[in-house]
């Protein structure tokens, strides 16, 4: 399945700067959002959203075509 | 032995044009150790009850640390402080920047000052030596203006000039005190309090360097942060700034939109960190923002500080007054439903040339949008101007008004919960204030024990005070390490107000309080997410002081001992529980997003109020410290300065 994913702030440079975050990834069936941070070897504090809607659950499986944003960022400040 | 602190705090009385050194013991600075709590020690023994705040009786202290000037992140801030013209109660913030190291390299840990000059006046010090010069001719000068001038009358351009804007000289009840024209001790209203004294600014120039316990060990624990940096919470912050963390506050639902009437905003991303890194920071469009577009204070790798450059378009900003923080992109972005980032920019240049908070600023505003879009604010009231959610010319050009008391801008330069009883009309069912204080850019109905700072807080609203919810709720995880110093090893239901959270946000209250007298970034040091933790900042007062024995204990007892003199100042000054309240808005729910329909609910605020206070060990009845408490704390001479009861 493709899952359309973008990243923001300090996470975005993980990807090569001309791709400002967006890239459309080729996941296996049953793939998580913990797949999504494991492939990019995020460990860090994260917020997400799946479809525009918040997901605290990163275990929570991903479907074709899902729009997911991670966002660093502090809790504070 | 070698000491971090000058042993020396400045007295001015403005009113008779004379000085008194002081030069306390060591164990005035260990009771205190400087910043606010040191500042408290001054304004209770000098400030007469019921005095006015912008009389001559009220006291202005700027007062640094026993670390400030050492050469490591987080370090070079100060507290002003002083009884608040916004709240009545007692007034205190935090500014960052070069003047704070640079006041300490000059030779004073900490100005008092009282009275009123007959005159403008500003006060330059200069190693050691001081004096008052007349400032007639900067009266009424924009900071960037005001800054140049006396730079050049002194012959220094390395002169640190910390200084009020014509806002503090009109007394614009959240005035605030800045420094390099864009470094604020922004809230409670300091810079109405100095304008009110006719002291435009103080400029300091020296080259004594504190003189560090254990040099080695300092250049370790600096050597850490910048290794640790790129890996750390705040990487994103620092490259991005603060507004970074839209995203985030957009997704969660806690990003207050609409004059908090919602917590998301449709259009957050054209106002967020990302988006003001790619277009707005000087040098972005060669792709040199990192060097040119970031800035920093004294010895701090982290380099958080926004630099815009706009040179085209209806908003042209002057690199010189900095660039917003997630606090200025709310207030006068999503709160207002604006947008129009280059506005939001204007905006903020405006506040640091005219010298203005931007929360309370931005709040004010966002309070007259919304009474304007319920109609109960006409073109009549507004001097034309068409305040409908998302305006940004009108945002922009009110902005300006309330910077020179114009029209209707005089009426909200005295705060939105005074121009809200000077209109009546029903429109203090959309205040955001707390003891008169509009409240920052996070959200009491998400972050719950939000609820209990903000209410609180002797300060007013205030989002500096504690660590917010989700270090115990669901990021627990993180943290876990750090916080298990603080004595927390349970993670938290979301928006639970559960007697731990309220345990924790007691303890997380105090350590704010002692970074606030440590004068520390609560960026790079804090309890959770921060790059240095409360093992490293124990390590950091030991190895710049040489105090071997200090303990994470004795600093939570320094900030709780700051708390409880604020609040028995207040005290003083009548204030009890009946003034902790919240803005009745609150207990509405929320619209849109994830925390649709999130509200408040009195009987659980009140619960976790008398909860609250026990765990301060105050009197929950009335909110306020006993004469036990005080003695406790070594504060006996203030329970005696009250007549308090044994």
């Amino acid at each position: 399945m493709k899952v359309h994913l973008q990243l923001y702030s300090i996470l975005r440079e993980k990807l090569p700067p001309e791709a400002k975050g967006k890239v459309i990834l080729q996941l296996e069936e049953g793939a998580t959002i913990d797949s999504i941070l494991q492939e990019f070897d995020i460990e860090r504090r994260v917020v997400v959203s799946v479809n525009g809607k918040y997901e605290p659950d990163t275990s929570r499986q991903l479907r074709d075509g899902d729009q997911i944003k991670i966002f660093a960022g502090i809790s504070g400040g | 032995m070698a000491r971090s602190y000058n042993g020396k705090i400045l007295h001015v009385d403005l009113t008779n044009g004379e000085f008194r050194v002081e030069e306390p013991g060591e164990g005035f600075y260990r009771k205190y150790m400087g910043g606010s709590a040191l500042a408290m020690h001054y304004l209770l023994k000098e400030i007469p009850p019921a005095a006015d705040p912008l009389g001559p009786e009220n006291v202005l202290v700027l007062a640094l640390s026993v670390l400030t000037g050492a050469a490591i992140s987080g370090q070079s801030r100060m507290t002003a402080a002083a009884k608040s013209p916004l709240t009545g109660a007692i007034g205190d913030s935090q500014g960052g920047g070069f003047f704070p190291a640079e006041l300490k390299f000059a030779g004073f840990d900490a100005i008092v000052i009282k009275g009123k000059a007959e005159k403008p006046v500003y006060l330059w010090i200069n190693d050691g030596r001081y004096e008052l010069r007349d400032a007639s001719h900067l009266w009424g000068a924009i900071t960037g203006e005001a800054e140049a001038t006396i730079k050049e009358e002194l012959g220094d351009d390395k002169v640190e000039v910390l200084q009020i804007g014509p806002a503090g000289e009109a007394a614009v009840r959240f005035a605030g005190i800045f420094s390099m024209s864009n470094r604020a001790n922004g809230r409670t209203g300091m810079g109405a309090v100095m304008g009110s004294k006719k002291l435009k600014a103080v400029a300091v120039r020296g080259k004594k360097r504190p003189k560090v316990a254990d040099k080695a060990g300092l250049s370790q624990l600096a050597k850490w942060g910048v290794d640790n940096l790129d890996d750390s919470d705040i990487a994103g912050l620092a490259k991005y700034g603060t507004a970074e963390t839209t995203g985030s506050n957009q997704t969660s639902g806690t990003l207050p939109t609409y004059n908090f009437n919602s917590g998301v905003f449709d259009h957050w991303e054209s106002i967020d960190g990302t988006t003001m890194y790619d277009t707005v920071l000087r040098g972005a469009a060669e792709g040199k923002q990192d060097r040119i577009g970031r800035d920093t204070c004294y010895a701090c790798t982290v380099r958080c500080k926004r630099v815009v450059e706009i040179t085209k378009g209806p908003y042209q900003v002057d690199p010189h007054y900095g660039g917003p923080e997630y606090e200025t992109t709310s207030t006068f972005g999503n709160y207002c439903a604006i947008d129009d980032l280059p506005a939001i920019c204007k905006a903020n240049e405006i506040c640091n040339k005219y010298g203005m908070d931007t929360i309370s600023c931005g709040a004010t505003i966002s309070w007259a949008f919304e009474a304007f879009n319920e109609g109960k604010l006409t073109l009549e009231d507004t001097d034309g101007l068409d305040l409908t959610w998302g305006n940004a010319e009108s945002m922009v050009k009110l902005t300006e008004k309330i910077a020179k008391r114009d029209g209707f801008g005089d009426i909200l330069a005295e705060g939105s919960e005074r121009a809200a009883r000077k209109i009546g009309r029903g429109t203090e069912a959309y205040l955001i204030t707390f003891k008169g204080q509009e409240a920052p850019a996070h959200m009491p109905r998400v972050k719950r024990s939000l609820a209990i700072i903000y209410a609180t807080n002797p300060f007013g609203a205030d989002h500096q005070s504690h660590e917010h919810d989700p270090a115990i709720e669901g990021d627990f995880e993180f943290y876990t390490e750090r916080l298990a110093l603080l004595g927390f090893s349970e993670e938290q239901e979301p928006r639970s107000l559960s007697d731990e959270k309220i345990r924790f946000t007691v303890a997380s209250q105090r350590m704010y309080s002692a970074m606030d007298s440590l004068n520390l970034c609560q960026f790079v040091y804090g309890p959770a997410w921060q790059l240095y933790g409360p093992a490293d900042m124990v390590e950091l007062v030991k190895t710049v002081t040489g105090w071997e024995d200090v303990s994470l204990d004795e600093l939570q007892r320094v900030g709780e001992r700051r708390l409880n003199m604020m609040r028995t100042f207040n005290a003083r000054e009548g204030l009890d529980r009946k003034d902790d309240v919240l803005p009745q808005k609150l207990f509405k729910p929320l619209k849109g997003g994830v925390s649709d329909g999130w509200k408040l609910e009195r009987d659980e605020i009140e619960s976790a109020l008398d909860k609250y206070f026990e765990f301060c060990g105050w009197d929950v009845k009335t909110g306020n410290p006993t004469r036990a408490k005080l003695e406790e704390l070594d504060l006996g001479w203030v329970a005696d300065q009250l007549g308090m009861d044994g």
